[in-house]
């Protein structure tokens, strides 16, 4: 048996599969037999989910200001590698 | 202070970023900018900046500043090239660099004391059971049909968390540093860094309920 409080505790490392199969078993029983917390689960999930799309994580700006691009250009220049 | 070359780590976490270029070119390229190729500098600027800009946008809010990370990321990179071992992309290094700049760009900055995210943390009832229980999601469509507006909310929503939180949820879920990387970042042990990221994800859901309650339009 374990109490919601101790499975949403735990619950980044159920999703990371990062429990034993003993812990493991504990976990999905609790989901099985507590609504609230399968719920609470995929409402997580769906957390992490759209976080990372909504964020556009492979999103290329395309409104660069030339003017930066050059002052970069310009600093490179201005400061060449450290050598050794 | 982080030494921006010395955490720029060899995850594939930001390989995300990187457009398939041949090692051969990237070496060449490499080759070119240590020898001090004028051409160079640019070609690596160019094909690099927009994706910096977007990750040093996602950190700091100030376009001013997200530029300006980006130049310190760029110079700091260049002037490091020699130490560039070829264990990971260059775009991947150059990631790693951008997210300290605009890491320690936000630092400089910040001011303000950071307001509690207690209260957007779940609540338990004497006997362990959420209180209040956990309420239903509505069914959310497949990747890139998310809504524009939903999208936005998100956003905004990320925004809302005090910079602790934000930052750990930004490199992790989004930037696809795993947990040793984002420690090593942020300074803090690997399981302060589990701790924060838990506690964000919470915070985050929390946030989002209104907008994605079931009965709320979709």
């Amino acid at each position: 048996m374990i109490r919601c409080k101790d499975f949403i505790g735990f619950l980044d490392r159920y999703l990371d599969d990062e429990l034993s199969s003993a812990e493991r078993e504990i976990f999905s029983n609790h989901i099985r037999d507590c609504s609230c917390c399968g719920k609470y689960v995929e409402k997580y999930r769906s957390t992490i989910r759209l976080g990372k799309e909504c964020c556009d994580g492979d999103c290329i700006s395309e409104d660069v200001p030339d003017q930066l691009v050059n002052a970069i250009v310009q600093a490179m220049k201005a400061s060449p590698p450290k050598h050794g | 202070m982080i030494d921006l070359m010395e955490e720029a780590v060899t995850s594939e976490g930001g390989a995300k970023l990187a457009e398939a270029k041949s090692p051969t070119v990237e070496y060449d390229l490499i080759q070119r900018l240590r020898g001090g190729d004028a051409t160079a500098y640019e070609e690596l600027v160019r094909e690099n900046v927009g994706r910096m800009l977007t990750v040093a946008r996602r950190f700091l809010k100030n376009e001013e500043d997200a530029q300006d990370a980006v130049q310190e990321a760029f110079i700091n990179a260049y002037r490091s090239i020699d130490r560039f071992e070829g264990g990971s992309r260059l775009s991947t290094w150059l990631h790693r660099i951008v997210v300290n700049a605009s890491l320690m760009k936000l630092r400089s900055k910040r001011r303000r004391p950071e307001s509690s995210i207690e209260e957007l943390l779940p609540t338990f009832r004497e006997d362990g059971h959420l209180d209040p229980p956990a309420s239903q999601w509505r069914k959310l469509p497949d990747t890139m049909l998310v809504r524009d507006e939903d999208r936005r909310f998100v956003r905004e929503a990320i925004d809302k968390l005090p910079d602790t939180y934000r930052n750990v949820l930004l490199l992790r879920d989004i930037e696809g540093l795993d947990t040793a990387e984002a420690a090593k970042v942020l300074g803090i042990s690997d399981n302060a860094t589990k701790v924060r990221l838990h506690r964000a994800r919470q915070a985050l859901q929390q946030l989002l309920e209104p907008r994605f309650r079931e009965g709320t339009p979709s």
